[in-house]
């Protein structure tokens, strides 16, 4: 705090009105390489693609409500549920969380102007559009019906022109993610602020190097088995084909090899943005910074080797199953060391529940659940009786929607004021969270009980013992498609009229708060400085923030004379 | 701390205890079980709640606490405590999660392995590797499918009491006693006899899972998987197809009933008896209706009579009257 004393002058100055020229809308609409626009392009593309998402499981859900298979019927149900869980993984939870946030936010958190290369990360975002086209059409079309999963030899047999859709969609999907990923890796490795080690830098950019490596490692291998896939179905050969001697177990360890660390892709960036997001609300220091960075790179690891936990019942020999077993048990330890720390970081703070905090909370309180879920799915003797059951898809929603949605949803309330400059409607803020947590809670919680009781999964037509159930489940889901809405609008009408945010609203301390909201082009004014670690609540963090606030106060001052000199 | 702390402190310790315990008992989350080797999975699946109650107690009470005792009071603009760790605190909540989950796996794998070799049946020796799989006879020119025996590494094959051959298709199961030649649409067994299921398809993935017994395994063209067990309980039970394999996927269902030994013997006999009069070996659930081409070219390969298809829609508009 000595630059404070010495310069005094920059405290006082009182906040003068003005505005900067702010760069057309339409930019966005643009082959454009800030990374910015380019992370605010995939947040909104991707948000469109997680309505559609939805419809499709309000559609899944409308079909189960009665045990008959009477809404959209046996082919048009396989086709709903496969296209929902595609579009929710490849087309919404993985590219609004590394394409989305990590492109909005590591630039501006390690102080750099821009991506390592703006080009490449202008290419990955566009080949979203086509991959969703791909998607959409094939729902036209002919539905892809072997789920998410398509395994073989069903993929095989369920409709050529859609799976063949579906695989060429998912590989457009997949390359965009790796070029995504060699661009963070790069970007943090070598693109910090001077004086920034990698201990200095915030939590999310961390998670988001762990998020690179694991797609580095794996996307290639689904995109091998996709490949190999496309053959057997077009050109007859028969990798996985067992009619003409192929393995069809070769094809789900390959998959899961890239879809067990994909869970991670997922999950990952929002660990990073709840490492972000509780300790600015609750005004504390994160608890045990580097235990959480540390255990980022552990679960990075420990996620590579567990894939076959998918397959203890795919005849997978008993050593496999033992080996993936005690695997999969030990992520809960550097998991837990992140639950236990976010829990650690909210007592004794001042917490102020705004709307990015209560799903903040939110995440962490759904998560664990799914978290025990996943305890019982590593052990071999359980998950004999759940897999395949309504007990996974419970499971996968509590990690997946209770996970990785609620953490979204804390990050767009967080960060949309930085985003656009302006609020988001804290009262409707609630509402939604309100809506969100009964509605998800109501839907998924009684899916337990429905796969252990003998529910299987991906079915349009079950047994009438458990109508009850799948009803309160139906009425939680049409609960859910609500509360997407008052989102959706306080969204639209806050960024065209919404309060004026101010640089810092949230009064935080890590770098994307130093510059203005919306930040200029080149992210900064002048050179960024680094006066504080992001995480240093209680320790002069006012005086901390007058200091930067003044600064920022000259350095815009500075700006506007720039642009304003040539004129006059 | 002061004393008063303490107790209330081991008060919720106690409480959390008692609530996770009870909850442990009391889940009503699992149907009734029926085989020899269900309990064990039942008390595991017990524990686990137990424990996992437990942790989700503390965790969403502190949560909660945390909501409420933390929260912002009005006119405080200031921070919390910097406190950026505790090093006692974080080798605490290392230890303990690895603690608990070193136990669920040394118990997990007891449970596995019981459940796949302990169960005495008739003083046979069991080695443990019921389930493995190797490949099938599926390549066997021999149209019956006939009966390979696994020879598994590092195990002699178990003895089970009866064999049944079992074959998944979309949207059916075909059950044949080796012994007696008999091709069944339902399951039958003898109670508390031991049982190996030898598993394959003709077209797609399935899954011959039976909620009750706590066992399931795929069911893969081109393989043969197996499944052994001893049925503890009279009664029927459902047997439920849990791999997606195709629109119908839903609606493919058996019936497995196990039978006293008497019983067991003279539903046999009847079988064999109606097949005969009938002409034919093959006693078919009326909801078998191979779909696709690939379908039907696998049965041919497979040797499934080329009748099937006619044989069973007679079955099933007979049984549909
Ligand atoms: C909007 C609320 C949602 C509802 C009501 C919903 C409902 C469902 C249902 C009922 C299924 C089971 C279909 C079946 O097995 O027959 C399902 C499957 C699935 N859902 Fe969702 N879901 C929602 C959101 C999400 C989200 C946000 C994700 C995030 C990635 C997601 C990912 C999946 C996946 C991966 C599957 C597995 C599909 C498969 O078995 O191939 N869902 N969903
Ligand atoms: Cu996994
Ligand atoms: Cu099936």
């Amino acid at each position: 705090m000595t630059q404070l004393q010495e310069n005094p002058n920059l405290t006082s100055t009182p906040p003068a009105k003005m505005e900067l020229p702010s760069e057309p809308w339409w930019r966005f609409f643009t082959f454009s390489t800030d990374h910015k626009v380019i992370g605010i392009q995939y947040l909104v593309t991707t948000f469109f693609f997680y309505l559609v998402g939805g419809a499709l499981a309000t559609a899944v859900r409308a079909e189960l409500a009665t045990p008959e298979a009477d809404f959209l019927g046996f082919e048009r149900y396989n086709g709903a549920f496969t296209v929902h869980a595609t579009i929710m993984i490849f087309l919404w939870i993985v590219p609004a969380l590394v394409g989305g946030f990590g492109n909005y936010l590591v630039p501006l958190m390690i102080g750099a102007r821009d991506m390592a290369f703006p080009k490449l990360n202008a290419v990955a975002f566009w080949m979203i559009p086509p991959t969703g086209i791909l998607l959409l059409v094939s729902l036209l079309v002919e539905a892809p019906a072997a789920g998410w999963t398509s395994y073989p030899p069903l993929s095989l047999i369920s409709g050529k022109v859609g799976e063949e859709l579906w695989i060429l969609s998912i590989l457009l999907g997949g390359t965009s993610s790796i070029l995504a990923a060699v661009n963070f890796f790069v970007t943090i490795l070598k693109m910090r602020m001077p004086g920034m080690k990698l201990e200095d830098m915030p939590l999310f950019c961390w998670a988001m190097l762990a998020t690179s490596v694991l797609t580095l490692i794996a996307t290639p291998v689904l995109a091998g088995a996709l490949i190999l896939l496309s053959f057997d179905l077009l050109a007859g050969t028969a990798f996985f084909n067992p009619s003409g001697g192929g393995d069809p177990v070769v094809y789900q360890h390959m998959f899961w090899f890239y879809s067990h660390p994909a869970v991670y892709i997922m999950i990952l960036p929002v660990f990073g943005m709840i490492s972000e997001i509780l300790p600015v609300h609750a005004r504390k220091p994160i608890f045990a910074y580097k235990a959480i960075a540390y255990s980022s790179l552990a679960i990075c690891f420990l996620g590579l080797i567990v894939w076959a936990h998918h397959m203890f019942t795919s005849g997978t020999p008993d050593w496999m199953r033992v080996f993936f077993m005690i695997a999969t048990m030990a992520i809960a330890v550097p998991t837990g060391i992140k639950v236990f720390s976010w829990l650690a970081t909210l007592w004794g703070g001042k917490i102020r529940f705004t709307s990015a905090m209560l799903f903040g909370m939110g995440f962490v309180s759904m998560f664990v659940i799914g978290g025990l879920s996943g305890i019982i799915l590593a052990s071999v003797p359980l998950d004999i009786h759940v897999h395949d059951t309504y007990f996974v898809v419970a499971h996968l929603h509590y990690v997946l929607f209770g996970g990785s949605v609620f953490g979204i949803y804390a990050g767009l309330y967080h960060w949309f004021p930085k985003m656009t400059g302006r609020m988001l409607n804290e009262f409707w803020g609630r509402v939604h969270f309100l809506l969100t947590f009964v509605g998800f809670n109501m839907c998924f919680l009684p899916m337990h009980k429905l796969g252990l009781m003998g529910m299987p999964r991906r079915v349009a037509q079950y047994d009438p013992q458990f109508a009850d159930l799948n009803w309160i489940s139906s009425v939680g889901a049409f609960i859910l498609a609500i509360s997407t809405l008052p989102f959706l609008f306080n969204a639209i009408y806050s960024w065209v009229a919404g309060r004026k945010a101010g640089d810092n609203p949230w009064e935080a301390l890590s770098l994307e708060w130093m510059t203005t909201s919306p930040p200029p082009h080149q992210n900064f004014y002048g050179e960024p400085i680094l006066l504080t670690g992001p995480y240093d609540y209680g320790t002069h963090s006012k005086e901390t923030l007058d200091y930067f606030a003044a600064q920022l106060q000259t350095l815009r001052e500075l700006a506007l004379m720039e642009t304003e000199a040539p004129h006059s | 701390m002061s004393a008063l702390n303490n107790i209330i402190l081991v008060a919720v310790g106690i409480l959390l205890t008692v609530a996770s315990i009870w909850y442990g008992q009391n889940h009503h989350l699992l149907p009734a079980s029926a085989a020899d080797s269900a309990p064990l999975f039942d008390s595991l699946f017990n524990s686990t709640i137990t424990v996992a109650t437990g942790i989700f107690l503390i965790v969403q009470g502190v949560l909660i606490y945390s909501a409420i005792r933390y929260r912002k009071r009005r006119g405080d603009e200031g921070d919390g405590a910097p406190d950026h760790g505790n090093v006692l605190l974080e080798i605490v909540w290392t230890a303990v999660p690895a603690i608990i989950i070193l136990w669920l796996g040394v118990a997990s794998l007891d449970v596995y392995q019981a459940i796949n070799s302990g169960v005495d049946a008739g003083g046979h020796a069991h080695s443990g590797m019921a389930m493995a799989m190797e490949e099938s006879s599926y390549e066997a020119k021999d149209p019956s499918y006939a009966y390979t025996p696994v020879v598994v590494s590092g195990g002699e094959v178990g003895q089970p009491d009866l064999v049944v051959q079992v074959q998944g298709m979309q949207y059916a199961w075909v059950f044949t006693y080796p012994e007696s030649g008999l091709v069944a649409s339902e399951l039958h067994l003898p109670l508390n006899k031991r049982v190996r299921l030898d598993m394959t398809a003709l077209d797609v993935n399935h899954a011959f899972w039976v909620p009750q017994f706590r066992l399931k395994q795929d069911v893969i063209p081109g393989r043969e998987t197996h499944l052994e067990f001893v049925p503890s309980k009279l009664g029927e039970y459902p047997i439920v197809c849990a791999e997606l394999c195709g629109p119908y996927h839903g609606v493919m269902g058996g019936q497995l009933f196990v039978d006293t030994p008497e019983a067991f013997a003279s539903w046999q006999e009847e079988q064999i008896l109606a097949a005969r009069s009938d002409g034919s070996t093959l006693a078919l659930a009326p909801e078998v209706q191979p779909e696709s081409a690939f379908a039907k070219a696998q049965h041919h390969r497979l040797g499934i009579p080329e009748d099937i298809h006619v044989l069973h829609r007679q079955f099933g508009s007979q049984s549909s009257g």
